[in-house]
């Protein structure tokens, strides 16, 4: 089978026993990248010297028989917001190009490395990750491998970009209000945003930082496991994380769902999508054995909240350039980020003190549930360009609405794994949120592992690109 | 909090843009008032929903 089509934990053991050197494994990951991304505009930087470099010592450790991690010699991209030594961190953005190279790396990307993976390069994103589609004025959108006419979402289009066209079996994204899963959803792969203050974010640059979350794109759960796992450590140089231990969940995959208390989530996540996204969560209940419905009354409030608490955190972090270079920031987005520093302190408190009664709404409903299941995304990858969504009956600007089923749940720092459901609106794909308490993310993968063995969900490399 | 059906996005953008050192012209204030109503728009369910003296506003997660 040829090395794209392997998932990570099937390369790293091949590089192991020695049957395929890390080298070979670039070489194959650079080749690809050289001659398909040009279609799909993902990658913002190839750093094949650095890369090849590393592979060579991973297989030089090999050989002295020395152990090189559970990702030795794996390629992987990492979305252009996260310090990768050598390359300047564009966060989408021409006024970061003036920015000299970063000169170490993010602490993610560090971590991957130190379980073995080696970073070949740097992933397309919408400017300042203010956005759900990776439509970049400046850097082209990036296209969707299951139609080159659509886009790849966002703001980590790139990182699922990548990963759907089989071009590297993992990439590094973040997310704010959605960002790993509708990027995740519209290319038809998995994605994790685990709870806020897991992971940390230390060497990417924030946009929301009460928000910020970071987490992995991958085409397998085991691989979406080992590079969750891979990525945790202890980091004091980020003061929102939350460190509580390492947290093993490749070991849980096979154990199924039994105990699990699951159910989907009504009210707001059954309006505002197309039938198909609640075709998609009606499949994975089934299979997953969910046949209760609740309700968040407050999804809508909550929703509401992250959105102003965006506007203003994200708008606080760029007022300067915005006086002085509002010409160079992304035309579809400057307004939004301009407007979002005039919101009065009176409603941001507010809607932090919403945001605490929502988040207590939730883990009450926690009390009686594992895992509740809803929509990702409100419709499949839309057409570039597309303004406007209409879907159940209503008709709203696109590219503040593609969250609306994310934002309620990453307003309060849940874990969610997004699950790819291929073929769900013709050829395209969409995917569906499996969302625990905080802290429970080796429930989700469990769930995620029983949807894989089942069928159901699974991501392979988009058609066109086997 | 607000009446979002006759909320004035251009005048409040107009008044309070000087407040953080913003001088526009008239064609970007009008591109910035459509940001904001849409800001007051899909704010307005948070907004709109009344808080207790419990509801702490501090953006802590735990479980």
């Amino acid at each position: 089978m040829s090395l794209h089509l392997l998932d990570a934990t099937t390369i790293a053991a091949r590089i192991r026993d020695r049957t395929l050197t890390a080298v070979a494994a670039v070489e194959a990951a650079l080749a690809r990248i050289a001659a398909h991304n040009p279609a799909i505009n993902a990658f913002t930087a190839v750093i094949a010297e650095r890369a090849l470099a590393r592979a060579q010592e991973i297989d030089a450790k090999l050989a002295r028989g020395e152990p090189c991690g559970p990702l030795a010699g794996v390629p992987f991209a990492a979305k252009n917001l996260y310090n990768v030594a050598g390359v300047v961190t564009l966060a989408g953005s021409i006024i970061e190009r003036r920015r000299t190279p970063a000169t170490e790396d993010a602490f993610a990307v560090a971590a991957m490395e130190r379980a073995g993976a080696i970073c070949v390069g740097c992933l397309n994103m919408d400017e300042y990750a203010y956005g759900f589609t990776t439509e970049n004025t400046h850097y082209g959108p990036t296209r969707n491998p299951h139609d080159l006419a659509r886009v790849a979402g966002g703001s980590s289009g790139g990182s699922g970009a990548a990963v759907a066209a089989g071009l590297v079996p993992l990439s590094l994204g973040t997310d704010t209000n959605g960002s790993i899963r509708v990027p995740a959803s519209v290319n038809g792969i998995w994605g994790l945003k685990p709870t806020y203050g897991r992971l940390s974010r230390a060497g990417s640059v924030g946009f929301v930082p009460s928000l910020d979350h970071v987490g992995p794109f991958a085409r397998s759960v085991p691989d979406l496991a080992l590079a969750y796992e891979a990525m945790q450590g202890e980091d004091k140089t980020d003061p929102a994380q939350s460190w509580r231990g390492h947290q093993s969940v490749s070991g849980c995959l096979q154990q199924g769902l039994a105990g699990l208390r699951i159910a989907r989530l009504g009210g707001h996540f059954a309006r505002h999508g197309m039938d198909c996204a609640q075709a998609a969560t009606t499949q994975v209940c089934d299979a997953l054995g969910a046949t209760a419905t609740v309700e968040l009354s407050d999804a809508a409030a909550g929703r509401a909240a992250a959105f102003l608490i965006t506007a203003v955190e994200g708008a606080s972090q760029h007022l300067d350039d915005l006086r002085t270079h509002y010409d160079d920031f992304e035309p579809l987005t400057r307004d939004r980020l301009l407007a979002g520093a005039l919101v009065p302190a009176q409603w941001v408190h507010h809607a932090q003190r919403v945001r605490s009664q929502y988040r207590r709404q939730v883990l009450e409903l926690f009390q009686s549930w594992d895992i509740l299941i809803a929509p990702a995304t409100p419709a499949p990858a839309m057409p570039i360009g597309q303004a406007m969504l209409e879907a159940d009956g209503q008709t709203m600007p696109l590219r503040a609405s593609f969250g609306v089923y994310t934002q309620p749940i990453s307003a309060i720092g849940l874990p969610v794994i997004a699950a790819p459901v291929q073929n769900a609106h013709a050829t395209l794909p969409i995917g569906v949120q499996l969302i625990a308490a905080p802290w429970a993310e080796d429930l989700l993968l469990r769930a995620a592992a029983h949807l894989e063995r089942a069928g159901l969900c699974r991501a392979p490399v988009a058609p066109s690109f086997v | 909090m607000i009446d979002t059906e006759n909320f004035d996005s251009l005048a409040y953008v107009t008044a309070a843009c000087p407040a953080i050192g913003l001088r526009l012209s008239p064609e970007r204030l009008v591109a910035l008032a459509e940001a904001f109503a849409l800001v007051v728009r899909v704010g307005a369910p948070a907004l709109d929903r009344p808080i207790a003296a419990e509801d702490e506003p501090a953006p802590v997660f735990v479980a």
